[in-house]
């Protein structure tokens, strides 16, 4: 039998409607993909709710870690050898010069 | 034929987000600069289909999504949508939480919880569908409606991807911090 980890079952306000709304927007949170409206309640919810506070501000943390270590810069070798590489194609056999 | 100088002046300042998603797709070096050569050759070659005032950098996201299917075309192009396992509910959060490796400015230390090397390793263990959900939402910030055109899927398997490559993605960074002794093991017995 598998447990899920999704809900807050150890926190005071686990069960209530308010978290569990806040909860299922999670991503689309963090994600800035939620409309004013519903941004705006979940926002009014983490300021009365220090856990689900934590676990956004977790969520919102981790996808910045993400980014930043995942960042690579180009080589100077790729660099060149792209501009070369477009220099040297004829371009878009389909286009007409205009 | 688009204006060689045009293009690469358009184009250029998306290379490192290209390069960047090109390495933690293919895994390796040459791979991935094969990969990103091979979207702007294909990118200025059509760049007169390119309409201006659009976005321009999911373009070229798109451009190496497709390329990228190209190149291994034996793969199959999909994850079975459907297929969950139990990575797909973890919460490194609570774990966490649990074992008290959350202090009080957890957002802070979280940064140095986890070394580079292990958040790329996490990362490129993602199948290769939830890996690319998580790359452009996380590294590039782009939009779901964006990720759905970039990835020719609907707004509903984005957010799903990005949901199980998120879920798997905490589940291998926990196992990495249990395994460097940072975290107890001591569920490990349990079930
Ligand atoms: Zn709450």
């Amino acid at each position: 039998m598998t447990m899920s980890d999704s809900t807050f079952p150890d926190d005071p306000c686990a069960g209530s409607d308010p978290c569990r709304q806040a909860v299922a927007e999670l991503y689309t949170y963090v994600d800035g993909e939620l409309d004013d409206v519903t941004r705006a309640t979940i926002t009014k919810h983490l300021d009365d709710c220090s856990p689900c506070l934590e676990a956004f501000e977790f969520h919102d943390e981790l996808k910045t870690v993400v980014a930043q270590k995942c960042r690579a810069s180009v080589p100077d070798e790729l660099r060149a050898r792209i501009l070369a590489a477009i220099t040297a194609d004829p371009g878009d056999p389909a286009a007409t010069p205009g | 034929m688009a204006d060689q100088a045009t293009f690469v002046a358009d184009t250029e300042p998306y290379m490192a987000s290209l390069f960047s998603t090109a390495l933690r797709l293919s895994t390796n070096r040459a791979d991935a600069e094969d990969l990103v050569q091979e979207t702007y050759l294909r990118a200025y070659r059509s760049y007169g289909t390119f309409r201006e005032g659009t976005n321009l950098r999911a373009w070229l996201f798109r451009i190496l999504t497709n390329a990228n299917i190209n190149r291994h075309r034996s793969r199959s192009r999909r994850p079975q949508e459907a297929e969950l396992d139990e990575g797909d509910d973890f919460s490194l959060f609570h774990r966490m939480r649990d074992r008290n490796e959350l202090g009080r400015s957890a957002e802070d230390e979280l940064m140095d919880h986890f070394s580079e090397a292990e958040v790329v390793q996490a990362v490129e263990s993602l199948p290769e569908a939830y890996r690319m959900a998580v790359l452009l939402a996380d590294v590039e910030g782009f939009a779901y409606k964006e990720i759905a055109e970039i990835l020719d899927v609907p707004i509903g398997t984005v957010m799903s991807r990005l949901h199980r490559g998120r879920k798997r993605l905490e589940r291998e960074l926990y196992e990495f911090a249990v395994a460097r002794g940072l975290t107890p093991v001591a569920d490990t017995a349990g079930g």
